[in-house]
């Protein structure tokens, strides 16, 4: 079995478990793996969907594009990359929580619900599609819920021991 | 001058006022107007962009299509209506506050304030009926809306103006 990651919001005590997609997104995949343990600030996503957003400061060069979708499902985890000079095209309904991503800005998003479409200011936005939940997508979801109904949290990203 | 309506995010103390656009959507503001004043969650969208919404009672003599848009602008008011079912929504909203039951339909007023925004719904884009236009104050409307998604749901407020 591949390698998984566990994401976790600390505040409500809720852990979701994802498999790494290494063969459709081996180089996306390799990266996260390399940054983890990470934590972060968590946003509900505004134009997104059911989604919410970590960001993780970011300046090294990051994956191209690979196994890019505008059709999210329910679990999937999408890579965004935003180099500093695209910093700015981030929603600003997260500005005052968010800092230190000047230099360009990694967002992991997991999507939780249907119906969801990541849309940016020219229409969807292509992400790299390298990870899936497996495990605890229900509670997950309701964490993520709160996010939306309560405002942006703390998010952690490790690896997992899960085989 | 027409009538107008003031809006309000209680929790940030801002309010800004709209005008009715009761020559192009006369049955909408007539409901609105007689709903009035409400006082209710304020939520932010999550797929449709910079707008806030809140639940309205039932209108009773419709809902009808007046005025519709897909293509709301910074400082349109909207009404919405979606018929029993058409979504569901999520049983932690009902442990906020007062949301309305999914069986009956739901009636929303939605203010646009920034761009781009796109009305998305579950089927694709939601045609509102656009009945009113934020004026007074609508700046600083507008520079607090974006903490509803940042800090979560908050109070909206809508009262008769003059």
């Amino acid at each position: 079995m591949g390698r998984h990651i566990e994401i976790t919001i600390p505040e409500y005590g809720v852990s979701a478990v994802a498999e790494l997609l290494e063969q459709l997104a081996p180089h996306t995949c390799q990266q996260i793996w390399e940054i983890l343990p990470f934590q972060g600030i968590c946003c509900h996503a505004s134009t997104f969907g059911s989604a919410i957003v970590a960001h993780i400061p970011a300046s090294e060069e990051l994956p191209k594009e690979e196994n890019q979708t505008i059709y999210p499902i329910p679990g999937d985890l999408f890579l965004y990359y935003y180099p500093a000079e695209r910093v700015h095209r981030i929603p600003k309904e997260w500005e005052g929580k968010l800092s230190g991503l000047e230099k360009g800005v990694l967002q992991v998003v997991c999507f939780y619900g249907r119906n969801s479409i990541p849309f940016g200011w020219t229409g969807p936005i292509p992400g790299n599609r390298f990870g899936c939940c497996s495990h605890n997508l229900d509670n997950f979801g309701m964490a993520c819920q709160r996010v939306y109904l309560e405002g942006c949290t703390m998010i952690q990203v490790s690896r997992s021991a899960e085989q | 001058m027409g009538r107008q309506i003031e809006i309000t995010v209680v929790e940030y103390r801002v309010t800004a006022t709209a005008d009715l656009l009761e020559d192009l959507a006369p049955s909408t503001c007539e409901y609105i107007w007689e709903s009035l004043p409400i006082e209710g969650l304020c939520f932010h969208a999550q797929q449709t962009g910079p707008m806030i919404f809140t639940f309205l009672p039932p209108w009773h003599k419709g809902p009808i299509q007046e005025y519709p848009s897909i293509y709301p602008i910074p400082g349109d008011v909207c009404f919405y209506y979606y018929p029993p079912n058409y979504f569901q929504i999520p049983k932690l909203w009902y442990t906020v506050g007062r949301v309305p039951s999914m069986k009956k339909g739901i009636f929303e007023v939605a203010v646009y304030y920034g761009r781009p925004a796109v009305p998305l719904g579950p089927a694709g884009p939601v045609p509102g009926n656009r009945f009113a236009i934020l004026t007074d104050n609508f700046e600083n409307f507008a520079a607090v809306c974006p903490r509803v998604i940042a800090e979560g749901c908050k109070t909206l407020r809508i009262t008769r103006g003059r």
